[in-house]
C-alpha cells in the first residue's frame, strides 16, 4: 500500500467510525442504556477471538456474538423478570470470562487477538472500510426513516408502545445496529475504546441541545472530530491512534459540559 | 365505537396474582370510574386493556377483537392512554409539542410525519387545555401538572375509541381540574368513546362517569351506577 492509500484509509476510517458510533451513541445515551455499548464491545472482542481460533473472519464472528447479545438482551429486559442492568452484568462478565478463556487458546502470537482489544486505525483495509461504510449507511437510513419512532422510544418505551408504533421492533433494531456499529469499528479503535466513541460524542451533544435533530448532528460532528483529531495526534506524536481518539472525545465532552447552556439553566 | 368485555381475567406478575377473576362489561360510549386502595390492581387493569401486559387466564374483548400479544398494536391504535404522572429526565431531548403530536404517530404509520394540519390540530387541543405556550418547551422542564395536561392532549390527539385515564388530575390545580374534566367529558360524549378513569377523587368520578367499579386486592368488590346517570 502506498503512502497516499494508507493516509486515505486511515482518515476515511476515522471519519466513518466516528460518524457511525456517534449516531448510535445518541440513541444509546438518550435511552439510558449506555452500558449496552460496554457489554456489546466485550462480546465483540470475545467473538473476534473465537473467530481467530476457528479460522473464520473475526469481524463476522464478532458480529454474530453481538447479535446474540442483542437477541438475549431485548426480550429478557422486556419480560421484566430480571432487571436490564442485571442482565447486562451477567452478559458482560460472561463475555469477559470467555475472552480470558479464548485468548490463551490462540495458536502462536497473541498479537492478532490483542489487536481487536486495542484496535489500530492505521491498518484498516478496503474490506474494513467497506464494512464500516455499509453499517454507517444502514444507521443513517434507520435514523432518517424511523426518526419519530426513535424520538418516542427515547421519551418513554411504555408510552411509545401504547401509541401503537412497533416500539419493540424498533428498540431491537437499535440494539442490532449498536452491535453492527461496534463490530464494524472494532478493528479500527478496538473493543475497549469503541465505547468512548459511542458514549462521549453523544454525551457532549446532550450537554448542548434539547432538539433531537441537532443532537444527532452535533454528535456526528463531535464523533468525526474525535476520530480526526485523535488520528492527527497519533501522526504528530507517533503513538497508536486508539488512545488519542478516545481522549479527544473526552476533551470534547469536558468542553461541552463547561460551556453547556443546559447546565447554566439548571444551575439558576 | 367499541364494547369492552373482560371475562374471568387473571393476571400474575412476579409470581403474585395482581388481578383475580375480573369480570367487567362496558358498553360503547359508557364511562367507568375505577376506585380502590394502592396496589389493588387499577393501573394493571388499564395496562391490560391497552395490551401492554399479558393475562394468564380469561378473555378480553374490544369490540370483536380478542386482546392478546398478536392484536395488541391493533388495540393500541384505537386506545388513548394517559399514564400516571411519571418522572422523566429534565434534560430529555423531546419537546412538549412533539409529545402531544406523538398521539397520532401510530395512525400515521412508518415513514410519514405530521403535516401542518396535524400540527394545527395539536395546537388547538393544547389551547383548550391552556398549554399552547409549552409547544416548544422541553417536556422534562415543565411542571407535573403541565405534563399531565400534555399527556391528556396527546391522548385526545389520537382520537381514540377507548380512553384510559390513570389518575389524570393528581397534579392539576383545582381550577384547571374543573375545566379539563369538562373538556374530556364533552369530547367523550361528542365522539361516543368508551372511557375508564382511575382516580382517588370522588367528585371527578361522580361528574365524569356513569358507573363506578371498586377494586380491592385484585378483585372487583363493587359495581354501582352513579345516581342520575344511565
Amino acid at each position: 500500500m502506498d503512502v497516499y492509500s494508507f493516509m486515505f484509509y486511515s482518515w476515511a476510517g476515522a471519519i466513518l467510525t466516528g460518524l457511525t458510533c456517534s449516531l448510535i451513541g445518541v440513541m444509546i445515551v438518550t435511552m439510558g442504556i449506555s452500558f449496552i455499548g460496554v457489554c456489546m464491545s466485550h462480546a465483540a472482542f470475545a467473538g473476534a477471538l473465537a473467530g481467530i481460533i476457528m479460522r473464520i473472519n473475526p469481524v463476522f464472528s464478532a458480529f454474530i456474538f453481538c447479535f446474540i447479545v442483542a437477541a438475549i438482551l431485548g426480550p429478557v429486559s422486556d419480560r421484566g423478570e430480571i432487571k436490564a442492568d442485571t442482565t447486562l452484568g451477567i452478559i458482560f462478565t460472561s463475555s469477559l470470562g470467555l475472552s480470558f478463556l479464548l485468548l490463551p487458546m490462540i495458536p502462536g502470537s497473541k498479537s492478532e487477538g490483542l489487536r481487536f482489544l486495542w484496535g489500530n486505525i492505521l491498518t484498516v483495509s478496503d474490506t474494513d472500510l467497506m464494512i464500516v461504510g455499509i453499517v454507517c449507511v444502514l444507521v443513517l437510513i434507520s435514523v432518517i426513516a424511523f426518526f419519530k419512532e426513535i424520538q418516542l422510544l427515547i421519551f418513554n418505551r411504555i408510552i411509545a408502545a401504547s401509541t401503537g408504533i412497533p416500539a419493540k421492533q424498533i428498540y431491537y433494531l437499535v440494539l442490532f445496529l449498536c452491535g453492527a456499529a461496534i463490530t464494524a469499528s472494532i478493528k479500527a479503535v478496538g473493543g475497549l475504546l469503541v465505547f468512548a466513541l459511542i458514549v462521549n460524542p453523544a454525551a457532549a451533544a446532550y450537554q448542548i441541545t434539547y432538539d433531537l435533530k441537532k443532537l444527532f448532528l452535533l454528535s456526528s460532528i463531535f464523533g468525526i472530530a474525535s476520530g480526526c483529531l485523535g488520528l492527527f495526534s497519533a501522526f504528530l506524536f507517533n503513538i497508536p491512534a486508539g488512545a488519542p481518539i478516545a481522549l479527544c472525545s473526552v476533551l470534547i465532552f469536558i468542553t461541552a459540559t463547561i460551556f453547556s447552556p443546559k447546565r447554566r439553566f439548571h444551575a439558576r | 365505537m367499541k364494547n369492552l368485555v373482560l371475562e374471568n381475567v387473571t393476571v400474575e406478575r412476579n409470581h403474585r396474582i395482581v388481578l383475580d377473576g375480573i369480570n367487567l362489561s362496558v358498553q360503547a360510549g359508557e364511562s367507568i370510574g375505577i376506585f380502590g386502595p394502592n396496589g389493588a390492581g387499577k393501573t394493571t387493569l388499564l395496562n391490560l386493556i391497552n395490551g401492554l401486559i399479558n393475562y394468564k387466564t380469561g378473555k378480553i374483548l374490544v369490540g370483536d377483537v380478542i386482546v392478546n400479544p398478536a392484536s395488541s398494536r391493533k388495540i393500541q391504535l384505537i386506545t388513548g392512554y394517559v399514564p400516571q404522572n411519571f418522572e422523566t429526565d429534565p434534560r430529555i431531548p423531546v419537546l412538549t409539542g412533539t409529545v402531544v403530536l406523538s398521539g397520532c404517530y401510530g395512525k400515521l404509520g412508518l415513514f410519514r410525519y405530521p403535516d401542518s394540519l396535524l400540527i394545527e390540530k395539536a395546537k388547538k387541543i393544547m389551547n383548550q387545555l391552556e398549554i399552547t405556550h409549552l409547544f416548544m418547551r422541553p417536556f422534562g422542564q415543565i411542571s407535573g401538572g403541565e405534563r399531565q395536561k400534555a399527556m391528556i392532549a396527546r391522548a385526545l390527539m389520537q382520537e381514540p375509541e377507548i380512553l384510559l385515564l390513570d389518575e389524570p388530575f393528581s397534579s392539576i390545580s383545582e381550577r384547571s381540574k374543573e375545566t379539563i374534566s369538562d373538556i374530556i367529558k364533552r369530547w367523550q360524549e361528542e365522539r361516543g368513546s368508551t372511557m375508564l378513569i382511575v382516580s382517588h377523587e370522588s367528585t371527578v368520578i361522580e361528574k365524569m362517569c356513569d358507573r363506578v367499579v371498586y377494586l380491592e386486592e385484585g378483585q372487583i368488590v363493587l359495581k354501582e351506577k352513579i345516581y342520575g346517570r344511565l
